[in-house]
């Protein structure tokens, strides 16, 4: 193949530009789309949102359940996700399957099944011992917990995965035992990637609202969220606070979603 | 001081096949054979890193068949190195010494004291000790290597395993290293267990030498 | 990119930014026709907020009837300091809550949401509060001089629906075109037909329709911005709406208190300008 195969849109356009234009087209319609919001909504809504007490109820509540929940799911994604990156055992495929269960379930279906099993008589036990879920912001903790524990899994398994097992293993000839590598070794390595498990965990969490309106319902200043904000205002028709609502949502996924990046993409360590 | 006797593990495509085996206290014992022979599963064995099947591994008159890893105190370098990448080439020779069982007895001197002159010490003996405060990303191959060398060596194992520590650097590296290596092993009088398949390598460094093929071990 | 042509980038950034100004332009006409006449920003209207009081209501209401049950629950609690702690959604979406979740002294809906909550055993009694039908809303100052649903099918008019098959509303319209003999032509002319009913208004208020037919009570919301059209026809069925004592009720003096003025004066004006017309049961 000599060097002039090439045809006529590769002769004017390399490789790297077509990429730089593809992102470019990308991005600039994302930016396109919330400048479309942006000029829709009257600058004074936003004044008008923030001064309301039901959306700054909703604001903190959003903030807590998600950080709460975004904790948590980590917390749980590690063990997990370390078993079923290093574990070899009969039916391990099975269960990877089944911790994306979530992922593919309609929202709407969690919050169901939620509801659900609160009126087994497990679930009936659970509340008379007071873990009380329905309709209580602790129910929003447990949707938010079940629909993001698995994004959590994916990312920091994929951590455990790039981990060369030789590093622990070394560390285990060195004097240490299973726990002591894993403290001192292990979690250091896969930081980033827990890091960035729960950030990504974080902002599904805060954008979730499916599950909440069947669990905990959508009572202003007890059960409502920002999600829950944006529903109530599009129900009666306004737009224009609803889209200010959302607007502020993406401010708050803008920022940790840059910080996501910032703490997986440049910091990077190669082994 | 190392006897293996009738040792065997089974994998699906391959087998490690009663596999016996000595070496005498100081010892460098070579084994030599293609890639694929089933010599690094016979260290992850000797490390404790896999169970065997079948078959005893009896280190200074102690069977440590089973034992754990961390109580074995043999010395591994594996050949992609596994240097730990967020810590310095000073902190990973370190890092064995820091552990429960090698963490040096308190004889007058604070423990962190005696850790620091024996890191220090190491880092000389393998002339890495301008590179202390670097990080493994920034180091050459042999240089990865040394450090390597000297984190298993600092802890002073009965035994030193050494998996084709030469096949990541060039000739010239290479042949400095082996000379460094064999002079270093006489120095401490340490018993090594060496892999490689490359037959200059083995008759420079080797005082004995088995060969291996196919899961089988001919000494 | 050091040795990449960097013109397609340019062009591409041309083409976005030209593609913004465009938009900066459309939302600005759109802001002189809309945004001035949209009093109704987040704070402007007064909204109902829950006061604090040992006495408290639990009501779950259905979308439809929010603003209407909102202004008149504003009024009882600065009445009978009572406080109204509502649960809003679509009625399909209250219903395993109210179902499982065992709590709630009132359910507001509209048919046939009354007959499902008694099959399951969920209901004591309930009152009528008015009935909904479906209407038109056109443009204001309605440009196509629209009078009724037989002028729907004039040629080149657009008109936006509800899904019959998620909304009752767009059954019963689907019922009239069905007998009438103009009915062909009106559904010729139905360019969307929406699941709810705010996304069929919201297509006349951004230009993509013309008119739209959807319940009354909506008429009440987009006053300002649009017009309303009696529907000239009568429907076969009527859509209630009902207040419903649920089994799980615990507040019985305040429920039974909100039950009473929800059918006072002040209450039946309310439901009067939002478009429900009052009803008596069978």
């Amino acid at each position: 193949m000599g060097i002039d195969q090439r045809n006529g849109i590769s002769r004017l356009v390399s490789w790297n530009t077509f990429c730089a234009v593809v992102l470019t087209l990308f991005i600039g319609s994302l930016v396109l789309l919330v400048m479309s919001a942006v000029l829709y909504v009257d600058v004074r809504e936003f004044a008008a949102v923030f001064r309301n007490p039901d959306f700054r109820f909703a604001m903190r509540l959003s903030l807590w359940t998600s950080t709460l929940s975004a904790f948590l799911a980590v917390l749980t994604a590690v063990p997990v996700g370390y078993v079923l990156s290093r574990q070899r055992f009969p039916g391990r495929t099975l269960l990877d399957s089944i911790v994306d269960i979530p992922i593919v379930l309609p929202p709407v279906v969690l919050g169901l099944c939620l509801l659900v099993f609160f009126r087994t008589s497990l679930g009936q036990a659970m509340e008379n011992i007071g873990l009380r879920f329905v309709y209580q912001s602790a129910g929003i903790v447990l949707a938010q917990y079940f629909t993001i524990t698995p994004y959590a899994v994916r990312t920091i398994k994929a951590a455990f995965d790039n981990l060369n097992p030789r590093i622990e293993q070394v560390a285990r000839t060195l004097g240490y035992t299973q726990g002591r590598v894993f403290l001192r070794v292990t979690l250091p390595l896969i930081k980033n990637g827990v890091i960035a498990g729960g950030v990504i965990a974080w902002a599904v969490a805060i954008g979730l609202f499916g599950p909440m309106m069947i669990l905990v319902g959508t009572t202003r200043q007890r059960t409502e969220v920002l999600a829950t904000s944006i529903y109530l205002e599009l129900s009666v028709g306004r737009v224009q606070s609803a889209l200010a609502i959302a607007l502020l949502m993406i401010a708050m996924a803008l920022v940790a979603l840059t910080l996501f990046k910032k703490l997986t993409g440049d910091t990077r360590d190669h082994a | 001081m190392l006897d293996v006797r009738n040792l065997s593990i089974r994998f699906p495509n391959f087998a490690l096949k009663q596999i016996e085996f000595s070496v005498a206290a100081g010892e460098y014992f070579v084994l030599f054979g293609p890639t694929g022979s089933g010599k690094t599963v016979l260290f992850e064995l000797l490390a404790g890193l896999r169970r065997p099947d079948q078959g005893t591994i009896v280190i200074n008159g102690v069977d440590r068949t089973f034992a754990d890893p961390s109580v074995r105190r043999i010395g591994y370098v594996p050949q992609d190195l596994a240097l730990i990448p967020f810590k310095t080439v000073w902190q990973n020779v370190a890092f064995g010494l820091y552990s429960k069982p090698f963490r040096p007895a308190e004889n007058g001197k604070r423990s962190a004291d005696i850790i620091r002159q024996r890191v220090n010490a190491m880092l000389e003996m393998l002339r890495i000790e301008p590179l202390a405060q670097r990080l493994p990303s920034l180091l050459s191959g042999g240089e990865k290597q040394r450090v390597a060398l000297g984190r298993a060596l600092v802890v002073q194992p009965d035994l030193l395993l050494l998996d084709e520590p030469l096949s990541a650097v060039d000739e010239d590296t290479g042949n400095v290293l082996m000379r460094e290596i064999k002079t270093l092993q006489r120095r401490l009088g340490i018993t090594t267990l060496h892999v490689c398949h490359r037959r200059e390598e083995m008759e420079f460094l080797a005082d004995r030498v088995a060969t291996m093929s196919a899961g089988q071990l001919c000494v | 990119m050091r040795n990449g042509k960097m013109w397609p980038v340019v062009a591409a950034l041309v083409v976005v930014a030209g593609l913004a100004l465009y938009l900066s332009k459309q939302a600005e006409t759109d802001a002189n026709t809309h945004a001035v006449s949209q009093a109704t920003p987040y704070q402007a209207q007064s909204r109902f907020t829950t006061i604090q009081s040992d006495r408290q209501v639990m009501i779950h209401c259905g979308n439809s009837m929010r603003l209407a049950m909102e202004d008149i629950a504003g009024e009882f609690q600065r009445r009978y300091d009572i406080a109204v702690i509502f649960n809003f959604g679509g009625g399909s979406e209250l219903l395993p809550l109210i179902e499982m979740g065992g709590r709630g002294d009132l359910f507001l809906c509209h048919d046939p949401y009354e007959d499902l909550i008694r099959e399951k055993g969920l209901l004591v009694d309930s009152i009528v509060i008015g009935s909904l039908r479906p209407i038109i809303l056109v443009p204001k100052g309605n440009p196509k001089g629209i009078t009724g649903l037989a002028d729907l099918g004039k040629a080149g008019l657009r008109l936006a629906t509800v899904d019959p098959r998620y909304a009752t509303a767009g059954k019963m319209v689907h019922a009239v075109l069905d007998s009438e003999p103009w009915g062909a032509a009106v559904r010729e002319n139905i360019v969307i037909e929406t699941r709810g009913h705010s996304d069929a208004v919201l297509s006349v208020l951004t230009g993509h329709a013309d008119a739209a037919v959807v319940w009354s009570f909506l008429a009440a919301l987009y006053a300002d911005r649009l017009d309303r059209v009696d529907g000239g026809v009568e429907f076969p069925q009527e859509i209630r709406v009902t207040l419903c004592r649920l089994k799980s009720s615990t507040n019985t003096e305040e429920t039974a208190r909100l039950m009473e003025f929800a059918q006072s004066d002040y209450a039946k004006k309310v439901w009067m300008d939002y478009g429900y017309r009052p009803t008596e049961r069978d």
